[in-house]
């Protein structure tokens, strides 16, 4: 009963946040988070749930955005049938790619995941009559007013509708993603993390399991680039750029790899970090980098692996006591 | 129900240049208690790994059932109807012991993840009866009052008993074991045994190796001695233990040729 009232909670200060926060430039950053927090989500499903290292994560989310904008502009697609579809195709694309690369063992799957990055950047930023190349895509509608039923719609030219699009994506994606990994499908995720041959010997499909993750997970990566597309406006390559697997990689493992909350707190906090830090240019890079040994080090598995730890210690000694 | 469960046709594999089995062929009947024993490295763990796919075989045939599993992936072969354990006990360490047995069950493996992210009242349901079964077989392998806490945790002879439980939550006809009871002390024996004969009672037909010599005479039906790849005896533990290659093979030529003149 505590818990779930807490999470009412949590919930309830998400919704009030932006009245509160007003200023145009925190309500933007929230809704940066928002996004960051739906691809970290994915990440951490592959990643934390089957053990699986992606390293072209990043790439997804680009697929995702310029999958959703290409649609939008070139084919006139209204945006609430392009994100699907950018969704579907970016999975689409995961499943093609997890087919071989998720054959391999060891360090083979990041180093295949990560030379995919770096191939894919290099076709969205040379290929301009599609992509607009290093240009980029520019003037992206916003997502296109909801008629209700009652008369007038919702539209989502300010920041502040783009953060309750956003709040709602990342409770839709929070959802099924903790749904599946507390079930029986979900175990069988888990169980390839664990032992693949033990996973094989009690009857589970190590291969199809993988390849189900991956698909899943790339499917909610293309959701937060397809998001990213229609809230900025404008696409550059950089968006998918290789180095963002590495961000992403960063918001898991120091939130708290393999935990619901991990990719939650490690996508809300760390861009906020980087933004306070913004003052020192390059040098924040190095504090990142810094952090990062620290938590490797100390909290393997990152903030909340770290509370999980010290409210069992607190609970031991109160028993002992 | 008697009958041969399992049979294996002139079975071999070669690694390189060695050759780890020659030209093995046996039947498991069902219902019974089949050992394979053997010196260190005539091929036991190599058989085990070849009935259940972990291997391919360079040679010959396995069947199960009349049905030919050579050649099937090893989650193939466990829905099959054979499950084993690892000689190196090995469980899924991050998850309680509670989930370990869940994790075994074909319920886990056939569960749709679209049901599950929806939360149809169908999954739900499969899960709370996955959940009793796990409790039912917690209670089975003796480890009812350690079901929250996770295997790392608990003695050798425990784990031992939970990876034979893991391996039972798949409900296998034929369950093969990797020296049981390697590494445990004297205690934890008894309770392995004791957990050993009933699975048999319950109608699940068991292969095992192992080591311990007292053990193997004690439970079996049958025997299988095997050296260098190859089976050189093979009948009831009295038989074998009798038997001139078998003492010669574990004891040295100098020490079969003294009992053979006394």
């Amino acid at each position: 009963m505590g818990k779930k009232f807490y999470y009412l909670l949590l919930i309830l200060f998400l919704i009030a946040a932006p009245l509160v926060v007003t200023g145009q430039y925190p309500q933007h950053i929230m809704v940066m988070c928002g996004i960051w927090v739906i691809a970290s989500l994915a990440l951490n499903l592959i990643l934390g749930y089957t053990g699986q290292l992606n390293l072209a994560h990043g790439t997804f989310f680009g697929i995702g955005a310029y999958a959703t904008a290409l649609l939008v502009q070139k084919l006139g697609f209204s945006f609430w049938l392009a994100l699907p579809l950018g969704c579907a195709i970016t999975a689409f694309m995961g499943f093609l790619t997890g087919l071989p690369t998720l054959r391999t063992k060891g360090h083979y799957f990041p180093i295949t995941t990560m030379c995919l990055g770096i191939a894919i950047y290099y076709v969205i930023a040379r290929w301009d009559d599609f992509t607009g190349g290093a240009r980029g895509l520019f003037g992206l509608p916003r997502p296109d007013p909801i008629p209700l039923p009652f008369g007038g719609s919702i539209s989502f030219e300010t920041t502040l509708a783009c953060y309750y699009l956003v709040l709602f994506f990342v409770f839709l994606t929070y959802g099924a993603i903790s749904r599946l990994v507390k079930s029986l499908a979900g175990r069988r995720l888990v169980a390839v993390r664990g032992n693949e041959d033990l996973a094989q010997s009690v009857g589970i499909n190590t291969m199809q399991s993988k390849i189900l993750s991956f698909t899943i997970s790339t499917f909610f990566a293309g959701l937060a680039g397809g998001l990213f597309s229609a809230y900025m406006g404008t696409l550059m390559a950089e968006q998918a750029h290789y180095l963002l697997s590495f961000e992403m990689l960063i918001y898991v493992m120091i939130g708290g790899i393999g935990t619901m909350a991990g990719p939650v707190i490690g996508g809300v906090f760390l861009p906020i970090l980087g933004e306070i830090l913004q003052p020192l240019a390059g040098f924040r890079l190095i504090l990142f980098g810094l952090l990062l040994i620290l938590i490797i080090q100390f909290l393997p598995f990152g903030i909340v692996g770290g509370l999980r730890m010290a409210r069992m210690r607190r609970a031991q000694k109160r028993g002992a006591s | 129900m008697s009958g041969v469960l399992l049979q294996a046709k002139g079975v071999s594999k070669d690694f390189g240049g060695l050759r780890a089995v020659r030209d093995l062929n046996f039947e498991i009947q069902r219902g019974e208690i089949f050992s394979i024993i053997g010196p260190n490295g005539s091929g036991k763990t190599t058989t085990f790994n070849l009935v259940t796919g972990f291997l391919p075989v360079t040679g010959g045939e396995i069947s199960f059932k009349e049905d030919r599993i050579t050649g099937l992936k090893p989650f193939q072969i466990c829905r099959k109807g054979i499950a084993r354990t690892f000689q190196l006990t090995t469980l899924f360490e991050r998850n309680t012991v509670l989930e370990n047995l869940v994790i075994g069950q074909r319920a886990t493996r056939e569960s749709s993840i679209l049901s599950c992210i929806l939360g149809s009242p169908g999954a739900r349901q499969k899960e709370k009866e996955a959940l009793g079964k796990a409790h039912e077989l917690a209670e089975f392998i003796g480890l009812s009052r350690q079901k929250m806490i996770p295997p790392g945790a608990l003695p050798q002879g425990a784990q031992k008993q939970l990876s034979i439980g893991l391996a039972l939550a798949s409900a296998p006809e034929l369950l093969l074991l990797d020296e049981p009871v390697g590494g445990v002390n004297m205690e934890e024996i008894g309770a392995l045994i004791d957990l050993i004969t009933r699975i048999r009672k319950s109608g699940t037909t068991i292969c095992l190796i192992e080591h311990k010599m007292s053990v193997v005479m004690n439970i079996s039906d049958r025997v299988m001695v095997l050296s260098y790849g190859e089976k050189i005896a093979e009948g009831s533990p009295a038989e074998v233990s009798q038997n001139e290659k078998v003492i010669k093979s574990y004891l040295g030529e100098r020490y079969a040729a003294s009992r053979r003149q006394s």
